[in-house]
Order: structure tokens, then C-alpha cells, then sequence
């Protein structure tokens, strides 16, 4: 029986270990710009989109090029390699996970994040 | 008013079931009895209150918040009494419902086989909490209650209506089945305390057995449909990706289906106590950890499902009612440890049940692996660190190993007989012939192409679970149709796998664009616009078309329709997309819009600087584009635009006619609000055509290096409007089928599993 338990912890052990490491390994940190420009590592980071910059949809490449803010203030020019996320225009907030090339940020997933309209709205309803 | 008050009146009475079924020391007491008749009561009360909700969302009652802020008048029947769940409050519910009925239920059966004070009593308690959440987050408040300043005599006509993503009969039969299988899952965890309570580490296993195997059948369904939906009608391409809420639904199945296997080591063996103690519980902590997970907000930045921040006091109670089972569930546990320690089982290696339990390793650890993954930015944010969250990679890489160990375990367990009685040798011998088949079947799909070891690993595990589950389906179906559930699960499972694999691995996809009665090629199919119909016409809210598409090629003559539409949820800024998909038995065609572009129907040509252009139909006429004007938009324009939301744009260009160059600007003007682009066009003197700068290409690497779109229009023609191009994802999905095969096998393997506890009324069980 002893022998048995030994085995077990180890295999045990040997798992967590191995899982902890590929763990850290496969961690995408949020930051902000400036700390993601430094490296070529991928980040999330989170932000809102610039509407009154330029932004492009190219059918050609599939790209999506728009100016994002992130926390910090710091502003990037976001490439998305894919088309334009369908509540784009809605989002609040936008999440970009990628990594910078070239001064440009490359992403390769976005999220938004929507807002519950229901306040603005009740407020002109009841006025 | 009412609905409220029936709320407060549910959580009395479950709080006073709770208390009776506390106090009654013996079966049938008065307390018991009491305890009997609250419960029923507090079930009517939930009853009733659904009633009220569903009742006042089908006569458009819009004074109250919720039925405002999730239904409306427009939405056919189905989707109206889908509108009851659309939003956190009618999904808690909708829960409560279903708990509280599954508790009816259970309150007979255990009853019946003399288990029912302690386990009601710690059952209704799940519903205590789950009435007082009702009564914080209620979806009974009238709007001049959520909205202060909203006078009171305002009665909204109309409600805001679903988000048209979730306007489709997915809605109506995915989030219930996943409910029911949720509330199916606290059952084990009443039985466990229970057990523990009374001492029975035994009589509460044998029966929960059922309830789980239910549990894992419903519950499986549940998620795979929320799969399919995500495959069939959203369009995210595949039907699963790893993201936080379908982990979190995905955590309490694994503890269920591991549960199955050690309950029945436990029946045959006697052993395993503590591990399905331990597991019973979780399986019902993992639960509410999902809904504290998708329901608290936490995860707001990292999923792609939307939330919306409960409040601060839902998020406490949430957290209040997660840490109170788990700490009543543990403390138990240890209460109980050194009692339930009493049975010690010796697992041989060459037995059945030495491999079902290393099978259910291998299941918890995946859990584990889903667990970690799906709360790095939850542990990351409590202990101080910088949040962050795992790659998708990360999920798969574990667990395509650990699902091979998992084949390979199961496939050999099957030649062991229980308790050893079959030596490990006569088993080798006996799974050679399946080890052949599996091996011959694995080197053709090498042959077809398989090059990674993982997935050739992989290949010839499924195959081998495939080759000796069917080998046991025939031998043992044969015998009796009932026994061969099991089989067929696990014989599900591989085929699940295996199709998860060819699906996204091999999975071959191209961008294509097209405009109406333009073809393309991709993946050797020839796809032309053909046209489009409006559907739904009769709603006035969404402008909704099926684009049809002509695909031909590989043997294929057929129309794929995608949907395109625009709706008023979001102010028809941007179209929403449903994929159309043409099935045949080994690939999926998957056609997937996903943005529209609008071109002008003349001569073109996109310009970088000092490139020229040739004017196609007079060769004498040349463009050269030499700069941008941006001085409008930079804000150097002066303050003429600093408040117009049309800014004009101008290209400056060098224009040579035979030898005669001017130089002019075309300038298009840009709405800053909607992106609208208007090129103003420019005739050209002694030309039969104008030209226009019809799109600007951005070069975001260096804005030096943008394009410009110089379009020759012919002069007598107005400037046409723009034509829709649409742009698709095409896919080819090899045998995604084996996907929905498989979830069909492993769910109905587990209902022919199912059966009544093998216990006779009231014997067996010590107080």
C-alpha cells in the first residue's frame, strides 16, 4: 500500500508541476501600450476605440485598421486580421490581444465589451 | 406588487422547510410531515411566481423593468417566453423554478427509501439562497424603481427587445436544458451531506446514481446545443473555444461524469468513499462557481459573452452563497474524514476497477487543467498580480494527451474483469485483434496526410476505443439491449474527439469577396453571388436578407445562403451575420459573412504616390497622385470645421492630357460621424468622362504610404451608387458530423444507464 501512495504523490506532484509551468508559459498578460511596444510578446490590452481617427476595413487583406486608447492615455494604431466586429460601433470598451510589429499593434482577437443602454434611454423616455 | 410579495413568501417558506426538516428526528413526525407541506407551499409559491412573470411578459406589461429591458411587443411567441431568461434576474428564476421542481421529485424519492429529512432539509437551503437573491435582484421592480427620476406615469409602450443574436429557436431549448441539468446537479451534493449526517457512506451513493447519470445526460445535451448554436446560427466558425463560460459549464459535467464512474466503483468495490463525497460536492460547487463566474462580472474582459455587472450586493451574495456550501460541504468532510476512512479497498493493477479509476484521474485532471485556465484572471486580480488570462493553446495541449490516456484506459478495461479475475496478460492477448484493426486504421490516415505524432497518438487511441466499444456493443447487446449504455457513451466520446480534431485541425479556409453575379474561386469550389431575398419582412425593426450563393465544384451544383441583416439594436450601424452551411455526410461547406464593403461599378485604380494611372478608354489621358490634403482634417482647416462632421479630404494629383499636365486636387468628403465617404467628382474639360477619388486606403504602418482610389466615370452619368461587395470566410469542416454523432451516443449511452437504485424500501439504511 505504501508503495502505492509514494507512486501517486509522485505522479501527483510530476502533474502539477508540469501544469504550473505550461501554466505560466501560456499566460497573456493586460497591460497597456507603451509596456507591450517594449517587446514582441503578446498582450491583451483594454481600451477604447478613437472614433474621430481614421478607420478601415480592407476586403482585400481581411484587415481592420482603427486607433485605440488604452488606460494610460497612450493611443496605437490597431490592425485587426479579420473583418470589423459587428458592435464595434456600440463598444464602450474594446480588448485587443496581439503584439506590436513595427509600431503597429497586430491582433488577432478582439473583444467588445456593450453597454446597457437602458439609462440613457429610460432618461429620455421619462423627460 | 404580488410578484413580489409571492417572492418574500417563497423564501419564508424555505427557510421554515429548512427548519422543520432540521428538527424531525423520525420519519413521518409532525415535523417531517410540516416539512413536507412548506415545501410543496414554497414550491406553488415559485409556481406562481414564474406564472406572474410569463403572464405579464405575454401581455406585454412593460411597466416592469426587467420585461422592459428584455422583451417586446414584436418577438413571435417562442422567443417572447424565451424573454422570461434573457437577463440575469429571470434566469435566477428560471433556476429557482427548476430546482424547486426537481426537489418535488426528490422529496418522494427519498422518502420513499428513508432519506428524505437531512436531505431536504440541506436541499431547500440551496433554495433559501437562490429566494433571497430573487429578492435583492428581483425581476418584479416596476421602472419608476430602477430609474429615480422616471415619473411614474410613464408606461413604455414598446420594451427594448433581445439582442437579435439571440433571436433563434436555440434560445428557447439551450439555456433550460443546461438550467435543468445544473439543478439536477444538487442533488448529489443534498444526498452526500446528508450521508455524512447520518453516518451512510453508502446508501447515499447508490442513490444518487441516478440523478447523476441524469445530470450528466442533460447537462452534456445542454452544452453541446450551446455548441451547435454557436456553430450553426452565430457564426463563430467552430462550437467550442475554450472561453471562460462554456469552461465554467463545462467544469460541473467533468465532476459528473467522473462521478459516474466512481459511484459505480464504489457499488461494485465498496471503496472510493470520500473520493465520491468529495466529488458530489464539487460537482455542485463547480455550479454555483459558474454562475458566480458568468453572473458576478468578473470575467467581464475576458469572455466573449456578454455581462453585465450585477451590482455590488448580488456579487457578495453570490460569493456569500458559494464560500457557505463549500465551507458546509468541507467541514463536513473533515468532520467525517476519519469515519469514512474505515474502508479500505485494494486496487489491483490488472483489475476493471484500477482502470476506471485511473480513467477518472485522467477526467479530473482535465478538470483541474479547465479549472486553473478559466480562473488565472480571477486569482491573478486577488492576489495583487497584473491580470491576466491563459491562451486557448493551453487547453487543448493538455487535453488531447490526457484524452488519449483516457481512450486507451477505457479500451483496455474492458478486457478486465472486476476484482482482478482476468489477468493482465489474457487481456493484452484479447485486445490485440481491436490493437490491430485500430493500427491499420491509424497508418491510412497517416497515408491521407496526419503528420503530427500527437494527433497520429490521438487517431489510434479514438480508433481503439471505437474498434473494442463496438466489439462490446455487438457481444453484450446481443445479451441485453439495457447493458450496452456505457458502451456506447465511450464509443460517443471517441467519435466526439475525433470529429473535434478533423474539424478545427484540419480544417481548410479562404477570404473571398463578391459582389452580385461576380464569382470566385477557394478551396476548389467556383461561389457566385446570385442574389438575395428579404426575410421577416414584416418586422419593422431589422432589414434582413438571405444572400444566396451558387457553389460549384468537387462534384457540387448546389445554393448556400448565408444571412445578412441590420437592426434597430444597435441603430443599423453595422450588419449582424448568420453563416450558411451546406452538410454532407464527411465536411461541412461553411459560408460565413463577416463585413461589407461598398465599390463603385466604373474603371479604377488605386493609387500610391507617384504612381500613374492610364485612363483605360483614352490612353492619352494620365493620373498622377502626388499628396494628400489633410489640412481639413487635421484641424488646420481653421475653425469653418471644427464643429462639421463633414470633413473634406483632397488628393492632390497631377492630370496629363497628351502632353499638357495641370496639377488639381480631388477632394471627397468624409463624414466623421458615420465614416460615409462622398467623392466629389471632377469633369475634365473636353473629356467624355469625370474623375472622382472614390476610397482612401489607409496604410496604418506609415500613413505616408496610404492609397488613394481614382475611379473614370463617364461624364453624362451621375455618380452611381456604390455596389455592395461582402466579404466570406469560407471553410471546409471535415467530419464535423462525428461531432454531433458523438454527443448524440455519449448522452443517450448515459440514459439507458439509468435505473432505479438497487435498494428496498427503508431496509438497508441506518438512522
Amino acid at each position: 500500500m505504501k508503495k502505492k501512495y509514494i507512486i501517486g504523490a509522485v505522479i501527483a506532484v510530476a502533474f502539477t508541476v508540469v501544469a504550473i509551468l505550461s501554466f505560466d508559459s501560456s499566460k497573456i498578460e493586460y497591460t497597456n501600450f507603451a509596456k507591450a511596444k517594449a517587446t514582441e510578446k503578446t498582450y491583451q490590452i483594454i481600451g477604447t476605440w478613437l472614433k474621430e481617427k481614421p478607420s478601415n476595413y480592407d476586403n482585400k487583406d481581411n484587415t481592420f485598421t482603427f486607433y485605440m486608447c488604452d488606460d494610460k492615455k497612450d493611443t496605437a494604431c490597431v490592425i485587426f486580421h479579420g473583418a470589423k466586429p459587428n458592435n464595434f460601433d456600440m463598444a464602450t470598451q474594446v480588448v485587443v490581444k496581439g503584439s506590436f510589429a513595427k509600431n503597429n499593434f497586430h491582433a488577432s482577437e478582439i473583444l467588445t465589451k456593450c453597454p446597457s443602454k437602458y439609462e440613457a434611454e429610460m432618461k429620455k423616455a421619462g423627460s | 406588487m404580488v410578484g413580489k410579495f409571492i417572492i418574500i413568501l417563497s423564501f419564508v417558506l424555505s427557510l421554515a422547510t429548512t427548519v422543520a426538516y432540521f428538527i424531525s428526528k423520525d420519519k413521518d413526525d409532525k415535523p417531517n410531515k410540516l416539512g413536507r407541506y412548506l415545501y410543496l407551499a414554497m414550491f406553488l409559491s415559485i409556481v406562481l411566481a414564474s406564472g406572474i412573470l410569463l403572464s405579464n411578459i405575454l401581455s406585454f406589461n412593460y411597466q416592469y423593468t426587467y420585461i422592459w429591458s428584455y422583451s417586446s411587443k414584436l418577438l413571435p411567441l417562442n422567443l417572447l417566453i424565451s424573454s422570461f431568461y434573457a437577463g440575469q434576474e429571470g434566469s435566477f428564476l428560471l433556476w429557482t423554478f427548476l430546482i424547486s421542481s426537481v426537489g418535488v421529485f426528490l422529496l418522494y424519492y427519498t422518502k420513499k427509501y428513508n432519506f428524505e429529512q437531512k436531505t431536504m432539509a440541506f436541499y431547500t437551503m440551496i433554495l433559501v439562497f437562490l429566494t433571497l437573491l430573487l429578492i435583492i435582484k428581483s425581476p418584479f421592480n416596476f421602472i419608476w424603481e430602477s430609474f429615480p427620476d422616471v415619473n411614474p406615469d410613464v408606461i413604455p409602450q414598446n420594451g427594448r427587445g433581445l439582442n437579435p443574436v439571440l433571436e433563434s429557436y436555440w434560445i428557447s431549448i439551450h439555456p433550460p436544458i443546461l438550467f435543468t441539468g445544473y439543478a439536477l446537479l444538487s442533488v448529489p451534493f443534498a444526498l452526500a451531506i446528508a450521508g455524512m449526517f447520518k453516518r451512510d457512506y453508502n446508501n447515499w451513493a447508490i442513490l444518487s446514481t441516478p440523478w447523476v447519470l441524469t445530470a450528466s445526460a442533460i447537462l452534456g445535451f445542454g452544452i453541446m446545443l450551446g455548441g451547435f448554436w454557436a456553430y450553426e446560427t452565430l457564426g463563430w466558425g467552430g462550437f467550442w473555444g475554450w472561453d471562460p463560460v462554456e469552461n465554467s459549464s463545462l467544469l460541473p459535467w467533468l465532476m459528473s461524469i467522473t462521478l459516474v464512474h466512481t459511484l459505480l466503483i464504489q457499488k461494485r468495490t465498496g471503496g472510493l468513499v470520500k473520493t465520491n463525497i468529495i466529488l458530489a460536492i464539487f460537482g455542485f460547487i463547480f455550479v454555483l462557481y459558474a454562475t458566480f463566474l458568468t453572473r458576478s462580472g468578473v470575467l467581464g474582459d475576458t469572455s466573449v459573452h456578454s455581462f453585465v455587472d450585477p451590482g455590488q450586493l448580488v456579487y457578495l451574495l453570490l460569493l456569500i452563497f458559494l464560500i457557505v456550501f463549500t465551507l458546509i460541504g468541507l467541514v463536513f468532510f473533515f468532520i467525517r474524514f476519519n469515519d469514512m476512512s474505515k474502508v479500505k479497498i485494494n486496487l489491483k493493477y490488472d483489475s476493471r476497477e484500477f482502470f476506471i479509476t485511473l480513467g477518472s484521474v485522467f477526467i479530473v485532471a482535465v478538470t483541474i487543467i479547465v479549472f486553473f485556465g478559466t480562473s488565472l484572471p480571477l486569482f491573478q486580480e486577488i492576489l495583487g498580480k497584473p491580470k491576466s488570462a491563459v491562451e486557448i493553446s493551453f487547453y487543448n495541449n493538455w487535453s488531447l494527451p490526457l484524452a488519449i490516456l483516457m481512450f486507451l484506459t477505457n479500451a483496455f478495461s474492458l478486457y478486465l474483469n472486476w476484482k482482478s479475475s482476468t489477468s493482465m496478460g489474457t487481456a493484452l492477448k484479447n485486445s490485440l485483434v481491436s490493437a490491430g484493426i485500430s493500427i491499420i486504421l491509424t497508418v491510412i490516415v497517416i497515408i491521407a496526410g496526419v503528420k503530427r505524432i500527437d494527433h497520429i497518438l490521438l487517431f489510434f487511441s479514438s480508433f481503439f476505443s471505437i474498434v473494442i466499444n463496438l466489439v462490446f456493443i455487438f457481444r453484450v447487446g446481443r445479451r441485453k439491449l439495457r447493458l450496452v449504455g456505457s458502451y456506447i457513451s465511450h464509443l460517443g466520446l471517441a467519435l466526439l474527439l475525433l470529429g473535434a480534431l478533423t474539424s478545427s485541425v484540419f480544417v481548410s479556409q479562404k477570404h473571398i469577396n463578391l459582389k452580385n453575379t461576380v464569382s470566385d474561386e477557394a478551396l476548389g469550389y467556383k461561389f457566385t453571388l446570385v442574389g438575395r431575398d428579404q426575410i421577416q419582412k414584416n418586422m419593422p425593426d431589422r432589414e434582413k436578407y438571405k444572400y444566396h450563393l451558387k457553389v460549384q465544384g468537387n462534384g457540387v451544383n448546389s445554393i448556400v445562403s448565408p444571412i445578412i441583416y441590420w437592426s434597430d439594436f444597435n441603430e443599423r450601424q453595422a450588419p449582424f451575420f448568420e453563416p450558411g452551411i451546406k452538410r454532407y455526410v464527411t465536411k461541412d461547406l461553411y459560408v460565413s459573412p463577416n463585413g461589407i464593403t461598398l465599390e463603385y461599378p466604373y474603371p479604377s485604380k488605386e493609387l500610391g504616390k507617384g504612381e500613374t494611372y492610364v485612363v483605360p478608354d483614352d490612353t492619352s489621358f494620365k493620373i498622377s497622385f502626388i499628396k494628400f490634403d489633410m489640412s481639413a482634417m487635421m484641424g488646420n482647416g481653421g475653425a469653418g470645421h471644427a464643429n462639421s462632421t463633414v470633413v473634406p479630404m483632397g488628393a492632390i494629383c497631377e492630370l496629363i492630357d497628351s502632353n499638357h499636365s495641370t496639377i488639381d486636387t480631388l477632394i471627397a468628403e468624409i463624414n466623421m460621424q458615420n465614416g460615409e465617404f462622398n467623392p466629389v467628382m471632377k469633369s475634365i474639360k473636353g473629356k467624355s468622362f469625370k474623375l472622382g477619388f472614390t476610397r482612401f486606403i489607409n496604410n496604418p504602418e506609415n500613413i505616408a504610404l496610404s492609397k488613394v482610389e481614382i475611379s473614370v466615370i463617364p461624364e453624362q452619368q451621375g455618380l452611381a451608387h456604390p455596389e455592395e461587395v461582402i466579404s466570406f470566410e469560407v471553410s471546409t469542416k471535415p467530419f464535423i458530423n462525428l461531432v454531433w454523432l458523438g454527443v448524440i451516443g455519449i448522452v443517450i449511452g448515459l440514459v439507458l444507464t439509468i435505473k432505479k437504485p438497487n435498494i428496498e424500501n427503508g431496509k438497508n439504511i441506518n438512522k
